[in-house]
């Protein structure tokens, strides 16, 4: 039973199927996810695996609750985004970017796509933390409205209002930049 | 270069792709949900070893604290009844005798005055 929980399905056929909710699988699928979400809010490496660190623990606590690796993934990512949310709050950090938490830029790639997704990244980290929350389900979890309306809690109107506007303002960020540069 | 929703879109996946923790997260992880278990067993056992936390133990206690007192209270209560009764026993038969005298005497004077009546 170590690291592990078992949970019987009951389905509306006579099949009783059983899914065993296995902790080390679930750690090693989700522990990108878990940690890249706390690091765009957090914008510091350590202080971001500290709290994935903390979230894996909490499931691990929880893990008689959970159904299923599915279930455990959507539980990962609702706990890390409201998790990085109150901690964001609690350390009122400011959009500051050290140069630790920026990665060297790898060889294949241009360096003009890595310029771009740096400014990108860091407009994000700009955001507001709950339209950042929003973006971030988006674009790096590839989830739909409706999906990032039930991690977050909200209702999809609003979803879509912060989607909309943060990609309004990306969008005129990026114009504003490349005016600068003359590009 | 221009920022349509659809570049803008691939251009913001791109730029926050997942990224991977340091090699060592998740043994990291499994150690200290390895120690979470362990303190929670050890907690568990810590509950479960001292005898005056157990409801059952004190149940058994009381019965037996009670199985001797009340036997003992019942006999000692019995036996201050039977003192109170002989006491009053003796107290009626004091009563009574003093009575007895007191009439003797009331009935000595009578006699002795109707002899003096008569002479």
């Amino acid at each position: 039973m170590f690291l592990s929980g078992t949970c019987i399905l009951l389905l509306p056929s006579p099949v009783i199927t059983i899914v065993t909710v296995d902790f080390p699988s679930l750690l090693t699928d989700n522990q990108a996810m878990v940690f890249s979400l706390a690091l765009r809010f957090l914008r510091n490496r350590e202080v971001a695996e500290e709290l994935a660190q903390d979230v894996f623990l909490q499931l691990y606590q929880n893990l008689g609750r959970i159904e299923s690796p599915a279930h455990g993934t959507w539980w990962l990512r609702r706990t890390v985004c409201h998790r990085s949310i109150d901690e964001v709050r609690k350390r009122k950090l400011r959009p500051s970017l050290g140069l630790e938490s920026v990665p060297e830029p790898s060889v294949d790639s241009g360096m003009g796509d890595f310029f771009l997704s740096e400014r990108l990244k860091r407009m994000v980290e700009a955001l507001p933390e709950k339209a950042k929350a929003v973006v971030l389900l988006r674009y790096q979890e590839d989830l739909d409205p409706l999906e990032i309306a039930e991690v977050l809690d909200m209702p999809i109107t609003t979803v879509k209002s912060h989607l909309h506007r943060s990609l309004t303002i990306l969008r005129g960020r990026m114009k504003k930049q490349e005016v600068a540069c003359g590009v | 270069m221009e920022f349509e929703p659809t570049k803008l879109d691939q251009n913001l996946k791109r730029a926050l792709r997942r990224e991977v923790p340091s090699a060592d997260f998740a043994a990291r992880v499994l150690a200290q949900a390895a120690a979470l278990e362990k303190k929670v067993l050890a907690e568990r056992t810590l509950i479960v070893l001292p005898v005056w936390r157990k409801p059952a133990a004190w149940a058994i206690a009381a019965g037996i604290t009670l199985a001797a007192i009340i036997p003992a209270g019942v006999s000692e209560y019995r036996k201050s009844e039977e003192r109170k009764a002989m006491q009053a026993g003796r107290q009626l038969a004091l009563a009574l005798n003093i009575t007895r005298m007191q009439l003797q005497k009331t009935r000595e004077r009578l006699q002795k005055a109707s002899k003096q009546h008569a002479l």
